[in-house]
Formats: C-alpha cells, sequence, structure tokens
C-alpha cells in the first residue's frame, strides 16, 4: 500500500485559492468523489479538496528538458529497480525524441520517473481520487466513449491536447493514454482469491464485482484492474502521467 | 475432486485410479518437454509417453483487429492471436510451468484462469500480466478432462466476450480411444453496437452483454470459420472425435451436427462417455463436452447449436465435409419430386425492424462490393454463392434470362418477394420468395452486384429506381 489516498484532503476543503494559477495548470474545485471501492468503514463520498492539475499529460518535450537536468533519468541510465529496461522505448537515444513527436505524450516511463519529474516542477502525481475526480469519469455522458476507446488496441498515439476540455478545463484524461497516479496500488489485487476475506479486493472473475460500487462502470473496473497489475519500475507503451499541485493558503 | 480422504469400497477403487495424485513427485526429475499448441480446428498429437512430465507452455495474450464476419471487423483480445485460444494438451499427473506473456502493445493487463488447475483463480492469481511483462506459475494437473481457460481480468466479462477462452486437455493416463480424426471447436458469442452484418468495425456494447443478448453465436471465432472452403474434412467411414467448448460468455449450447448422431458423448468433457446416441448435448458457458461418431457415408453434416435461431440468424453453423462412396441401404436422397400445394403459396414478408438511416447514391464498384456482403447475408442461402440455385428448388441467378430480361421485374420481386410459376432458362419453378425487407439502398447494392455476376452483365442499380417502384 503506498500512500492513504486521503490523507490531505480534509485540510482544505473549500477554500479559495490565494496562490496563483501556475503555469500550465488549472484549478480543480474541491468537491467529493464516489468511491469506486471502499472499506467497510469507509463512507461513500471521499471529499477531495481544490488542487492545480496540468491541463494535458507530460510531453516528450516536456520529458527531454528533464532529463537534461536530471541526466540520472536518461534512457539507459536508470537501474531496473526505478525502471525497467524498455523504459523509453520509443526513443531512439537519450536526448533524442522520436522524430514529430515533441507534442505527444511522453509514455514507457516508471513510476519512480514520473514522480521525480513531478517533484522536479515543485508538483507532485495525482492521488486515484483525485484523478477519478478530475476526469469526471462518473459522468455517463462519455462513459460510452471512455470504453470503446479502452476497446481499442494503442496503435496510435496522437499529440496532446484531443477533443474538449473537460468540466474542470481539463485536457486528454481519456481517450489518449493510461496514467499514472500516486497510490495506484491502493486497491491492491493479491490475486484471483474469490474468498472475501480482508482487505485484499479481487478484481478478477465474478469477484471483481465485490465491493465495486457500481457494476456497470465497465471502463472504471478497467482503470482499477490496469492500475494493480503494475509495479513502480513498470513502464508501457501506453502508460504516462501529468502532475498536480496542493495549492497554498 | 481429491478423494482419498472417503473410506467406501468405491472410494478406494477411484483412490487407486488417483493414486498418484497422492505421491509426493520430485518435480525436478522429470523430463522437460516444450507442449505444443495448435489453432483452432486442428488438436495436438495424442500424448504417448507413460510418465508425467515437466511441461512448458508460452502463451502470449493480444489484442488484434480481424474479421468477425463478411465486411465486419472486431478488435479481438485473444491468447495466441486467435480466436479461440490454442488447444492445450497435457496429460494427468504432468507438472507444467505456464508462462503468460501479455504483448507491449496491449491496452490492458491480462491473466489466465484455466479450468484444469487446482489453485487459487485456476493461475489468475499468479499470471496476472502488464502489457509488455509476462508472468510465471507452476500447477500439477490433477484431474483429467477436457476443461476451458479464460482471462478472469476484472470486468471478466468484457475480456471473455472480447474473445479470450480456449481448451486444454489433460489427457488420462491411459489415453483416449485412438481415432480417424480429433477437431477443436468452440462456440462463443459476441455483441456488437450494430445489429449482425453491420459493416464496419464494430465495437463492443456493454447493454446487450449484460443483457446476455449477443448479435453474434458463432464456432471458432467468427462467421465461417468452419464453413464453405474452411469446412472440417473427413472420409466416410473415419470415427471422428471433436473436442467441443462454450467459451461464453453466457449462452448455453444446444450443440448438434445436422444428419448425424452422437455414439456417445463425454459429457461436459469428464472422461467417461456416459451416453450412447445422443443427438443434442447441452455445453454450458464456461465448460465443454468430447463427442464420437462414425461417419458412415459421405455427406455435408451441418454443426449447429441446435437454440436454432442462433445458426440462422447468428452465425452458429459450421460444416463437416465427408467424402467416399454412396451407400443407398443408410441414405437414399431424393427419390421422387413432385407438387404439392393444397392452398398455395402464401408469400411471407420479414419486417423491417429499424429505420434506416439517409444514404446517398455509390458508384458502380461500391455497390458491387457492398453488394455481395448483403447477397452472402440474405440471397446465397438459397441461390448459392455462385448464383448457381438448386435444381428443383431455387432458380439460378448466374446468366438467368428472368433476371436479366427486365430491371424493374427484378427490383420488384426483391421488394415483394414472388410466389407461383416462373420459368428461368426453360425450367418452370413454383417456389416461394419471401420479401426480404432490404433498404432501398441494399436493394440496389444486392441487384447490381447480382446482375453482373457470375456472367451476368447489366447496368447499375440506383437507389432511386428502387424507391420509385417500393409500394408498386
Amino acid at each position: 500500500m503506498k500512500l492513504p489516498a486521503l490523507i490531505f484532503t480534509l485540510l482544505l476543503a473549500g477554500k479559495v485559492a490565494a496562490e496563483p494559477l501556475p503555469a500550465g495548470m488549472v484549478e480543480v474545485k474541491a468537491g467529493a468523489y464516489k468511491l469506486f471501492y471502499k472499506e467497510k468503514d469507509q463512507k461513500e463520498f471521499a471529499p477531495v479538496s481544490s488542487f492545480f492539475i496540468d491541463k494535458f499529460p507530460v510531453t516528450n518535450k516536456d520529458y527531454l528538458e528533464f532529463v537534461k537536468k536530471n541526466p540520472e533519468w536518461k534512457k539507459a541510465a536508470v537501474p531496473t529497480v526505478f525502471a525497467t529496461t524498455n523504459y523509453l522505448q520509443g526513443w531512439p537515444n537519450a536526448e533524442t525524441i522520436p522524430a514529430g513527436k515533441e507534442s505527444y505524450p511522453v509514455v514507457s516511463v516508471s513510476w519512480f520517473a514520473a514522480r521525480k519529474y513531478c517533484e522536479s516542477k515543485g508538483k507532485r502525481l495525482l492521488t486515484v481520487n483525485e484523478w477519478e475526480y478530475a476526469s469526471d469519469s462518473e459522468n455517463p455522458a462519455h462513459a460510452e466513449k471512455i470504453l470503446e476507446w479502452y476497446g481499442r488496441p494503442n496503435s496510435q498515439l496522437g499529440a496532446v491536447k484531443t477533443g474538449k476540455a473537460n468540466k474542470f478545463g481539463v485536457y486528454d484524461m481519456h481517450g489518449l493514454i493510461w496514467e499514472w497516479v500516486e497510490d495506484y496500488a491502493s486497491v491492491m489485487i493479491k490475486g484471483d482469491s474469490r474468498s472475501d476475506n480482508s482487505r485484499e479486493k479481487n478484481l478478477f472473475c465474478g469477484s471483481g464485482s465485490l465491493g465495486a460500487a457500481s457494476t456497470e462502470e465497465y471502463a472504471t473496473f478497467m482503470r482499477f484492474a490496469f492500475r494493480s497489475s503494475l509495479k513502480g519500475n513498470y513502464v508501457t507503451e501506453n502508460l504516462g502521467f501529468r502532475c498536480g499541485k496542493d495549492i497554498q493558503p | 475432486m481429491k478423494t482419498l480422504k472417503l473410506v467406501s469400497s468405491v472410494a478406494v477403487i477411484l483412490a487407486l485410479e488417483t493414486a498418484w495424485s497422492a505421491e509426493k513427485i520430485d518435480i525436478n526429475s522429470l523430463p522437460v518437454e516444450k507442449a505444443v499448441l495448435t489453432h483452432a480446428p486442428d488438436v495436438p498429437p495424442p500424448i504417448t509417453r507413460k510418465k508425467p512430465a515437466r511441461v512448458k507452455i508460452h502463451l502470449e495474450t493480444k489484442e488484434v483487429v480481424k474479421r468477425l464476419a463478411d465486411g465486419v471487423d472486431y478488435t479481438f483480445w485473444t491468447f495466441g492471436g486467435s480466436v479461440p485460444g490454442p488447444f492445450i494438451r497435457i496429460r494427468e499427473g504432468d507438472y507444467v510451468d505456464f508462462t503468460l506473456a501479455n504483448h507491449p502493445s496491449s491496452k490492458m493487463p491480462h491473466n489466465i484462469d484455466l479450468h484444469a488447475v487446482t489453485g487459487q483463480g485456476g493461475g489468475a492469481e499468479g499470471s496476472f500480466t502488464a502489457p509488455g511483462h509476462s508472468s510465471t506459475f507452476s500447477f500439477r494437473a490433477l484431474n483429467a478432462g477436457l476443461y476451458i481457460y479464460h482471462c478472469a481480468t476484472a470486468p471478466v466479462g468484457m475480456h471473455i466476450a472480447n474473445g479470450m477462452y480456449g481448451l486444454i486437455l489433460v489427457e488420462p493416463e491411459k489415453g483416449l480411444p485412438p481415432v480417424s480424426k480429433e477437431f477443436y471447436v468452440l462456440q462463443s458469442e459476441f455483441y456488437t453496437k450494430g445489429k449482425y452484418g453491420a459493416r464496419g468495425l464494430q465495437p463492443f456494447d456493454m447493454t446487450k452483454a449484460v443483457k446476455e443478448q449477443p448479435d453474434y453465436v458463432v464456432f471458432n471465432g467468427s462467421v465461417g470459420a468452419i464453413t464453405n472452403d474452411n469446412a472440417l474434412k473427413a472420409k466416410a467411414g473415419d470415427t471422428i472425435r471433436m473436442f467441443v467448448g462454450n467459451g461464453g460468455p453466457s449462452l448455453v449450447s444446444s450443440f448438434h451436427v445436422i444428419g448425424e448422431i452422437f455414439d456417445q458423448v463425454y459429457t461436459e468433457g469428464g472422461i467417461i462417455p456416459n451416453q450412447k446416441n445422443v443427438q443434442t448435448t447441452l455445453i454450458p458457458a464456461g465448460g465443454s463436452a468430447i463427442v464420437e461418431f462414425k461417419t458412415e457415408i459421405p455427406a455435408t453434416y451441418i454443426l449447429v447449436d441446435h437454440s436454432i435461431f442462433r445458426a440462422f440468424n447468428k452465425g452458429a453453423l459450421g460444416m463437416l465435409k465427408v467424402e467416399g462412396d454412396k451407400d443407398a441401404t443408410i441414405y437414399s436422397g431424393k427419390t421422387e419430386d413432385g407438387i404439392y400445394l393444397p392452398e398455395g403459396g402464401a408469400i411471407q414478408e420479414i419486417p423491417v425492424a429499424e429505420k434506416k438511416e439517409e444514404i446517398t447514391e455509390k458508384t458502380f464498384a461500391q455497390r458491387m462490393e457492398v453488394g455481395k456482403t448483403v447477397y452472402a447475408q440474405n440471397c446465397a442461402a438459397c441461390h448459392q454463392l455462385q448464383g448457381e440455385g438448386i435444381p428443383n428448388a431455387f432458380p439460378p441467378l448466374a446468366k438467368s434470362d428472368f433476371l436479366m430480361k427486365d430491371k424493374k421485374r427484378a427490383i420488384g420481386v426483391v421488394l415483394n418477394g414472388l410466389t407461383g410459376d416462373v420459368k428461368v432458362n426453360g425450367q418452370v419453378y413454383n417456389g416461394v420468395m419471401p420479401a426480404l425487407g432490404l433498404s432501398d439502398d441494399d436493394v440496389a447494392n444486392v441487384l447490381t452486384y447480382v446482375r453482373n455476376s457470375w456472367g451476368n452483365k447489366g447496368d447499375l442499380v440506383n437507389m432511386k429506381e428502387v424507391k420509385a417502384l417500393r409500394g408498386k
């Protein structure tokens, strides 16, 4: 279990941001996120404080700047405990972005790398609850589209800023890539246990529906299943990230 | 079931049968071999060794776009790049090292639950794998039988609905009796946004899936996977064994072979042939059956799900073509042909259920292409794929004077159906053709196609011409 999901959420709920908006970010106003998986003693909704979020996923161009300043995160320089050997596999070499893909989201990066990147910007990764809340994914208006995207193999990646911003002014939460979150493994799968013992959340077979808020939100199931298949040093061709930031009073 | 703790005499016998399961074996002393995997309808050869082995299995999960039906594509999630996944054959008592590799281009994590596995999740727990990674787990094949395997990642229904299943045979220690031919047939269903036959790449439809109302029910992963040129083949006198699975995700199959009787069935994929002379055997979703029969005489035997609308309207059809010498003492074929019309034929109409969207006129080439599919779906069952018709029953379209002489009449026939005597190339036919309920666009497509195929030379049929004759 990584960071407990809600450790800081109660602190600032409802307050107006005193801090000016950082470049490239928008403010997501405080609200309540309907937990998809909850422990028995948890309430149905979790409060989410206001926070800043990157409008777009981090691009290849952004990431290139980062590795130039932080050479220990260059391709082939990273030990495998922090990223598997296919880290940045689409890049021809340590300081070259694939031609014409400057504004594509950076993918094949590990959780450790994503965290480090955000840290270098004075930011942090989003929590699961923040990400899900900001993605407006419970909105049935686009549930079907999300599902269709999940159903397609990820042959064609495009530049960021696909489609329209969602109600928070954020782009590309769905339909482009998967994104790392800080507590990606907070719904931890220990396996298939169709027993309903203890705290293991079972995302397999019939038992996957136990404890879920809604068994019809297939897209959400898939995001949780995907996240729980990861380890911190994993990279995949369709997994990138964006950063968030606390709002200082 | 492990029977060793039971004490009755029956249990003792069973316990002896599975005595090895109590033995502790030294897995490191077992001979190592790689499992042979085959794609449907092929089955790996019977296992001849008399001792357990340590068997290595490597299976890849991959998401691919492939044909579901003529003109219809689907993004399948697969084991081994095909639907169904490969056939795995091992022997009772084998120790299996199973590696599941998830292709880097996959969008989803996957895993595998083999019903042949005794253990957590049937292996799902040990094989949960992110894209671009692989997992290995090991199991002992304790129970002989024919088992389904499938992906069990949440939401499991969608992973199965997209094609992630196959069969694993754990051969009994003494093997199965030898037969001439073995086949691998797997039934499953697909839920698409568009209705049956709607063209293009069709996405998964969750609402239909939850309601358990599929558009497609197929054998071996697509409409026509084992029909016509792809039919299963055998010779008269062969003994046939079919390993039949039902991947589901939801429907139960009433598996039947038209024109044959199963000499024996191992129901539900167990290892005892427990019934003789079976016409239709029930195969549960996530289950299997082994059917055996001898092909006494040549014929094209038709595999169906005898929940028959699935066969007629959703694709659940397969063929076993058997060649050889006829034997009229078993089956004569038609010996007399007469006409019997007590009340005259009445024209039936297939209702038009949906409002068709507005479509613009197409070019000749476009109509030919689409028309071919429309023909295959609506006409070929009677008039045959090459328009040759069936003597004394359905008139030919290829080089048909009746078809080519009057374009307007041809449009009218497709729109309104036809009954009563009709003379085609000098031959009189008396049958009933139903009104097909096709859209103006599809009538134009199919008529352009049939009037310009198999030696026919006509011109383009426009939607406008069809519209003008509708209702007249």
